[in-house]
């Protein structure tokens, strides 16, 4: 394991302060990410749900550093790189690493295996031809790939081992943070299941913290530990995971959990009797004034239309960003 | 009453240069007049393909043996005219990604239009109103404005509202839908479930839905067909989905989705591959080798064990009385 010397312990392994991202469209300015502030402690892994559009994809990308915010800071082990120059980035890079949705893509496939495992290594330059063979091997083992396959390519492995490929290879640099974007989606249940598996081990051995983005809000709960629910580029509830499940009280969060077909103790959730998303998403780039939530929202009062909520502390330790949490939790 | 659908024996097997798939092996079952059933499967079950081959859809390299009895009427043996008029008209289907099975040059009204003139049923100027009424029925907001707009001008669930609707068009008595909802936003999704619950309940038609997923199948349908390797290893009723099920399959297949309100640990799975089904079958049971239960029977291929009029399963376990465990 790499060691980091770049910190004490107890400041966030990455922080976002007051981030905004703004696309130039031609259809007008596109608002993805808005005033979002969200810090990732070590251990302490964070889930990220929303609907597509909601700016999930935009943040960790700008979380990575992959797009620079338009405004606000991003911290990395308690320095503010957001204006660093790509050189300068590159030792941060090597501490929150990336796992795709599909995994065929998200690997080179004119290399084998073990190339594709111990590429990260080369671009960092920080391991001889042998040590990178030897890293390959080591990791291949810690995710559960036979050896047999060191020398396959990509496309002669199913898509469970494709995304153990893939997971090795992001563990290569020794991480701290892993962002896993919708990462075991595309794989069937049976696979879905060896996969969240090993996941759940490396988290325990390594002390790896997760970002996960996923619309399986049961994995979500199974993997995170704090939960961000994002609606149209805001986070709109922030919590310990297994409160807002108990206690959803923002109304989207509350529609949302109870849209998602899951299983339970006792059975599957019902399909709710009607829709409960009534009314029309506005377009992200043409945001109505106040709550963007206030078209679909069975709870919208007149200060709705007329401010923005913000972020507050509830009485449960969630933060939530609605004028009438209160009042729309004794409702429901 | 006989049942709308009726599939006895259904095989097919797909024949290329290299080797035989066979994708579905000997399939039964049956659909009531305004009831849903799921067909649940992992990715090369064979789930699709039955469908597929119920609508004669599939390509020249396919055999299909067995029977696929419509309303009394054996659909595979029609010639291709007789189907022509079936295909939209007493059945109609609704795919995974509505923005790829529209044509991409043509309005939502003129392709809504089409179906009906093809299967003389409307005037032109009626054709018009009725495709107003079926938007207007399935959410889409403006529906006389939208007819006039192409599939790229619509959003994902809205375009999956308007397949439903050309689904619909010709009022037909069994829709089956494939994967409808598999590429949507889970918001999205639960929209479109409970708009195509509300159809069919309203229309009484026979619902067939398709999918990957046993907790859409458990929402939406009345009973649940579920295949492994061209098979189908249990037929349970939803409401018994969790509760009374048989087959290790199915009983790996559930324990391993993680529950909502499931304990952090780790999560029991199936060992081992999705048998592969080119080349040949094993003798025996196809799941037997990730099987954690199996025995000496199951190098016999199991038949099909009723043990209620809505519960059967294929697995030598259910011989002789079912344990529950």
């Amino acid at each position: 394991m790499i060691q980091s010397v770049f910190q004490p312990d107890d400041t966030p392994i990455v922080k976002l302060e007051n981030i905004t991202k703004r696309f130039r469209t031609s259809r007008g300015d596109l608002l993805a990410c808005n005033d979002i502030t969200v810090q990732v402690d070590k251990g302490i892994s964070l889930g990220v749900v929303g609907e597509s559009g909601s700016g999930k994809s935009t943040l960790i990308k700008t979380l990575q550093l992959l797009e620079r915010p338009t405004k606000g800071n991003v911290w990395i082990g308690g320095q503010n790189v957001t204006l660093y120059s790509e050189k300068r980035l590159k030792p941060f890079r090597r501490r929150i690493q990336f796992v795709a949705q599909d995994p065929y893509s998200s690997l080179f496939p004119n290399m084998t295996i073990a190339q594709n495992i111990s590429e990260p290594l080369y671009v960092h330059g920080i391991s001889d031809k042998k040590e990178r063979r030897d890293k390959a091997a080591e990791l291949m083992e810690l995710v559960g790939i036979s050896l047999s396959y060191f020398h396959s390519f990509p496309h002669e492995l199913s898509g469970g081992q494709q995304q153990r490929v893939a997971i090795a290879r992001a563990l290569a640099l020794s991480p701290e943070v892993l962002v896993l974007d919708e990462a075991v989606s595309s794989l069937d249940v049976s696979i879905q299941a060896q996969i969240l598996n090993l996941l759940q081990r490396l988290k325990k051995d390594l002390g790896l913290t997760y970002i996960f983005i996923s619309h399986n809000l049961a994995v979500i709960r199974l993997m995170c530990e704090q939960l961000a629910v994002m609606y149209l580029g805001r986070v709109v509830e922030q919590g310990n995971s297994d409160e807002v499940f108990r206690n959803p009280l923002h109304p989207y969060t509350r529609s949302l959990i109870a849209a998602i077909p899951a299983f339970t103790n006792n059975g599957v959730t019902p399909l709710p009797s009607e829709s409960l998303l009534g009314g029309n998403r506005p377009s992200a780039t043409d945001l109505p004034k106040g709550c963007a939530y206030q078209t679909r929202c069975p709870f919208a009062t007149e200060i709705c239309f007329r401010e923005e909520p913000k972020l507050e502390a509830m009485g449960n330790g969630s933060l939530v960003a609605c004028h009438n949490a209160m009042s729309a939790s004794d409702n429901a | 009453m006989a049942p709308l659908l009726e599939i006895s024996n259904l095989s097919v097997r797909f024949h290329s240069d290299k080797a035989e798939v066979f994708a579905v092996n000997g399939l039964d079952l049956s659909l009531d007049t305004g009831k849903a059933i799921a067909i649940v499967g992992e990715s090369g079950s064979g789930k699709s393909t039955v469908m597929m081959a119920v609508m004669r859809l599939l390509q020249s390299n396919a055999s299909i043996t067995g029977q696929v009895k419509l309303d009394g009427t054996d659909v595979l043996q029609l010639p291709e005219k007789a189907m022509r008029r079936l295909r939209g008209k007493e059945m109609a289907m609704v795919f995974q990604n509505a923005g790829s099975s529209m044509n991409p040059t043509k309005t939502i009204g003129d392709q809504m239009i089409e179906p009906m003139l093809f299967h003389h049923m409307a005037s032109a100027r009626d054709a018009r109103q009725v495709a107003v009424k079926l938007l207007h029925q399935v959410g889409i907001p403006d529906p006389e404005e939208r007819l006039n707009n192409y599939p790229f001008e619509f959003s994902g669930g809205q375009l999956q509202r308007v397949m439903i609707a050309m689904a619909l068009i010709a009022d037909p008595k069994l829709l089956i839908a494939d994967e409808p909802t598999t590429a949507l936003d889970v918001t999205v999704q639960a929209e479109v479930l409970i708009l195509l619950k509300k159809l069919q309940r309203e229309r009484g038609m026979g619902l067939v839905f398709v999918t990957h997923d046993l907790a859409v199948a458990a929402q939406v349908a009345d009973d649940i067909y579920v295949m492994y390797g061209g098979f189908v290893m249990e037929r349970i009723a939803a409401s018994e989905l969790t509760t009374h099920l048989v087959h290790p399959y199915l009983r790996g297949l559930v324990q391993s989705i993680p529950k909502i309100d499931g304990p952090r640990t780790e999560l029991p799975y199936i060992p081992g591959q999705p048998i592969s089904i080119t080349g040949g079958l094993p003798d025996g049971c196809v799941f037997a080798s990730r099987c954690d239960k199996r025995f000496v029977k199951c190098h016999e291929r199991p038949r099909h064990i009723s043990i209620s009029q809505q519960h059967s399963v294929s697995c030598w376990l259910a011989e002789g009385g079912v344990e529950q465990a």
